[in-house]
């Protein structure tokens, strides 16, 4: 153990210092500690391939990994795609085939070897109904990210290739995810094994820097060292202990008594008071996510493009961010979040606040007396800010065009099967968050005709082939160039009225250090540690 | 008295039988599917459908019921949808969290209460009498979540004496003094409503009993005071004040259930809160019995001991 630390340590300095560039900091590194964490909702999913819902994936992804990644130890905007259990891979048949060399000598927690077999058998247990492990409940994973995987083929014991139906430009992006029901992460073969395809769920064993020990249903979930991690000197932390706070003054009053060292999710009005009472706020500029409102494009009135243009232009998207909720959100004038390499385009101020516009566009639709419609919303969710107070500055807004709105509110779960369902007959808006992981394919569902989360009723030739150009497109920048064709022709016809994202802050004790902003919520606890 | 005790436990049936009927349509009458809420938003309509079969939600409701409560009488509530484990798994280890709370909570409230109310009696119109019966009157009237909410701000965030959530620190499960430490916050909170009550209820049975012709009887046949209070108004005091307290012992459950929402505390006042919030339908069913059984209990075993201390009430 001492030599362990010892080694850790010597690596830990090299590797600060590789970081920061030479630059001594006030402290170094250290280990040991326990991390009290606040999660702002339940934590029932620990088989990876099923996991949904943000705040149980941030516990998740610290004990499963995949075969690639994104390095968020880097705050810039978007995080680099990195091998994870994959040291390097080649991608062959002109994207068909993708050949993985994984890393040597990486153990699961329970201390069988990761190795091709493993790779096998994970992707098997989603995509293969003959395999005796075959799990129907990964069925969004199948469908989602893996889509187009029909084949693992091993190749020696560190080498596996992933064969797709047919070549498919988001897949490396998709095998990163961090937002499709289910993660296609890596899960110990002798613990399904072992426990079966539903049991493994309360008996989780990965290959992350901490593993998941013990699980108390609603009260907390606590994750402890994995001593043999691959990425020495990680992680710092002896423990992690996740505890459920689903109630947001609850969740501060933790932090400011102590009993918990960091939260996320934290009321607008309550960050300023936080920093004044000694604690460290990080909050990155940009997200993965855009918020925003769908329109009912099937039916009048929202079936003209020129009163989609005019709603777009009468809303206040700085008042709203700044104001309303007191710059813990940023403002989002496309459907493309700041964290995509397309957010300095030309598309993103292409609708800024301009009411005059908006009305002059309203009487070329022949709307000069206004007209009404229904917003449906939810009065909380995931990621979904305030949306109370949001679509009540936006009926504000577009009240000064003539259009009244009125708010229909339900609780989230509700609102997810009218919002699945798609807009109905004389209800002409609803809204929704959703992000991206890294790549422009997440707009596929909400945009294709086909799209699941199409509920505007979106049907538009024009982007659906694009799309399909974009799937195609192998070379990262010859798909870049196509999914701004598309997001050009998405926002010129202004299907959404994109509004804001949220700028995810992280309230923390002042001696947790490590911190850094962290761009769609997975933040890394292996680089957390705790100050003497 | 063992009539009493079999015939009191006879009707206990009917009453759980209503309650489970009633949390079973209860559950079955709010809006949201909670196969929804299991498969997330991307689940197909084949998944939810299979989902809704293994559920027997695809049954004529009358079968739903009989299936679920033949589960349940063998102590099997089904599966949690939110927390993926049986409800029985999680359930009992909520209760016994529960009733620490609650027995602390009680413990404050009859001890403080009763002990308050017979020493207002004894000193009537006194300071002691005049600020307590003040303070009573505001405490019954303070509700138990704000009154939380003041508890924590002051005790755990501005003075720092107690922690401000939960029973037990991480890393110290079970240790009992760091229960005692967690216990207090929550514990007042619980019980202020009963206290209150309590103390107004035995003040003015005890100034009622003194006012007995009985006992003017007794004074004029020159028996000290303390003879006069302990061997006879005491003795009369009881039955009322026991009556009340087990009345108040079901309150004070209640009670702590909106306390463990603001403290934290993982009993099954925490566990129905968050169930619902998630729509965990095996979770609420289970714990509105459990809440009903709890209440039928205490108010059989306050039968009974008044009971056992008044004759009359033995016919």
């Amino acid at each position: 153990m001492n030599e362990l630390f010892r080694n850790g340590m010597a690596a830990a300095v090299a590797f600060g210092l590789a970081l920061t560039g030479g630059i001594a900091s006030a402290q170094e590194p250290r280990h040991g500690g326990t991390l009290a964490y606040g999660i702002e909702s339940e934590i029932p999913w620990m088989d990876p391939h099923v996991v949904f819902g943000g705040s149980n994936k941030r516990v998740v992804m610290m004990a499963f990994e995949g075969l690639v990644g994104r390095d968020r130890s880097d705050p810039d905007r978007t995080p680099p795609l990195v091998g994870v259990l994959a040291e390097s891979w080649e991608v062959l048949e002109d994207g068909r085939v993708y050949r993985f060399h994984l890393r040597d000598g990486v153990l699961f927690h329970d201390g069988t070897p990761f190795d091709a077999e493993a790779v096998r058998f994970n992707f098997r247990r989603i995509i293969d109904p003959e395999f005796e492990y075959y799990y129907a409940r990964t069925e969004p994973l199948k469908a989602g990210p893996l889509r187009r995987l029909t084949d693992v083929r091993v190749i020696d014991e560190h080498t596996v290739e992933l064969v797709l139906d047919q070549p498919w430009g988001p897949f490396l992006d998709q095998l990163s995810t961090t937002l499709s029901s289910g993660l296609p992460l890596m899960l110990s073969p002798a613990a399904v094994r072992e426990h079966g395809n539903e049991g493994v769920n309360l008996h989780p064993v990965g290959t992350g820097p901490f593993e998941i020990t013990r699980y108390g249903p609603g009260i907390s979930t606590v994750l402890e060292r994995n001593e043999t991690y691959w990425q020495a000197p990680y992680p710092y932390l002896d423990q992690v202990a996740f505890v459920v706070l689903p109630e947001a003054a609850t969740r501060l009053a933790a932090l400011e008594a102590g009993s918990v060292d960091m939260i996320t999710a934290i009321p607008a009005d309550r960050i300023a008071s936080l920093e004044d009472a000694g604690f460290q706020i990080v909050m990155p500029d940009a997200m993965n996510l855009v918020w925003f409102i769908s329109l009912n494009v099937a039916e009048p009135p929202l079936d003209d493009p020129r009163v989609r243009r005019a709603i777009n232009y009468a809303i206040d998207r700085d008042g709203i961010a700044n104001d309303l909720l007191g710059g813990t959100v940023a403002k989002i004038g496309s459907m493309i979040p700041g964290t995509s390499p397309l957010a300095d385009s030309d598309l993103t101020a292409r609708y800024t606040y301009d009411p005059d516009r908006a009305r002059e566009l309203m009487a070329e639709a022949g709307h000069v007396d206004g007209f009404t419609t229904t917003a449906q919303l939810p009065t909380g969710g995931s990621y979904m800010l305030d949306p109370v107070a949001i679509m009540q500055w936006v009926q504000r807004d577009l009240a000064e065009i003539g259009i009244t709105i009125s708010l229909e509110t339900y609780d989230w779960v509700t609102y997810l099967e009218y919002w699945i369902n798609g807009l109905a007959e004389g209800v002409g808006m609803n809204v929704m968050a959703w992000g991206t992981d890294y790549s422009e394919w997440w707009l596929n569902d909400i945009v294709l005709s086909d799209g699941f989360g199409n509920t505007g009723h979106v049907e538009d030739e024009a982007v659906d082939s694009l799309f399909a150009e974009y799937e195609a497109a192998v070379d990262p920048d010859a798909a870049l160039e196509v999914a701004h064709d598309i997001l050009e022709r998405v926002t010129e016809q202004a299907y959404f009225v994109p509004i804001a994202s949220d700028r995810a802050a992280i309230a923390a004790a002042p001696e947790v250090r490590g911190l850094e902003p962290i761009p769609d919520w997975m933040q890394d606890f292996k680089y957390y540690w705790i100050a003497e | 008295m063992l009539q009493i005790t079999g015939r009191r436990l006879l009707s206990v049936v009917p009453i759980l039988l209503g309650v489970s009927l009633v949390a079973f349509l209860l559950m079955r009458l709010v809006p949201g599917d909670f196969t929804l809420v299991l498969l997330g938003p991307f689940a197909t309509e084949e998944r939810i459908a299979e989902l809704r079969a293994f559920y027997g939600l695809d049954r004529p409701l009358h079968i739903q019921y009989l299936r679920w409560l033949s589960a349940t009488v063998q102590g099997d509530f089904g599966q949690s949808v939110g927390y993926r484990v049986p409800v029985a798994d999680i359930l009992w280890d909520r209760v016994v969290n529960s009733l620490v709370l609650t027995t602390g909570a009680a413990l404050l409230a009859i001890g403080f209460g009763a002990g308050g109310g017979l020493l207002a009696a004894l000193r009537r119109h006194g300071v002691f009498d005049r600020t307590a019966t003040l303070v009573a009157l505001v405490l019954a009237s303070a509700p138990t979540f704000w009154f939380g909410l003041l508890l924590l701000y002051v005790f755990a965030l501005e003075l720092g004496w107690f922690p401000a959530i939960g029973m037990y620190t991480i890393g110290r499960e079970g240790d009992i003094l760091d229960l005692l430490w967690h216990l207090p916050l929550p514990a007042v909170s619980a019980s202020l409503i009963s206290l209150a009550v309590i103390f107004r209820l035995t003040r003015s049975a005890l100034l009622d009993v003194l006012s007995r012709d009985y006992i003017r009887a007794a004074r004029a046949r020159g028996l000290s005071e303390h003879r006069i209070i302990y061997k006879h108004a005491l003795r009369s005091v009881v039955p009322p004040v026991v009556n009340i307290s087990g009345l108040q012992i079901g309150f004070i459950f209640g009670s702590a259930l909106f306390a463990e929402v603001i403290f934290q505390w993982p009993g099954i006042g925490l566990l129905m809160y968050n169930a619902v919030l998630s729509r965990d339908v095996p979770v609420i069913q289970a714990v509105l019995l459990v809440i009903a059984l709890v209440f039928v209990l205490v108010n059989l075993v306050t039968d009974l001991v008044i009971a056992a201390l008044t004759p009359q009430a033995r016919s």
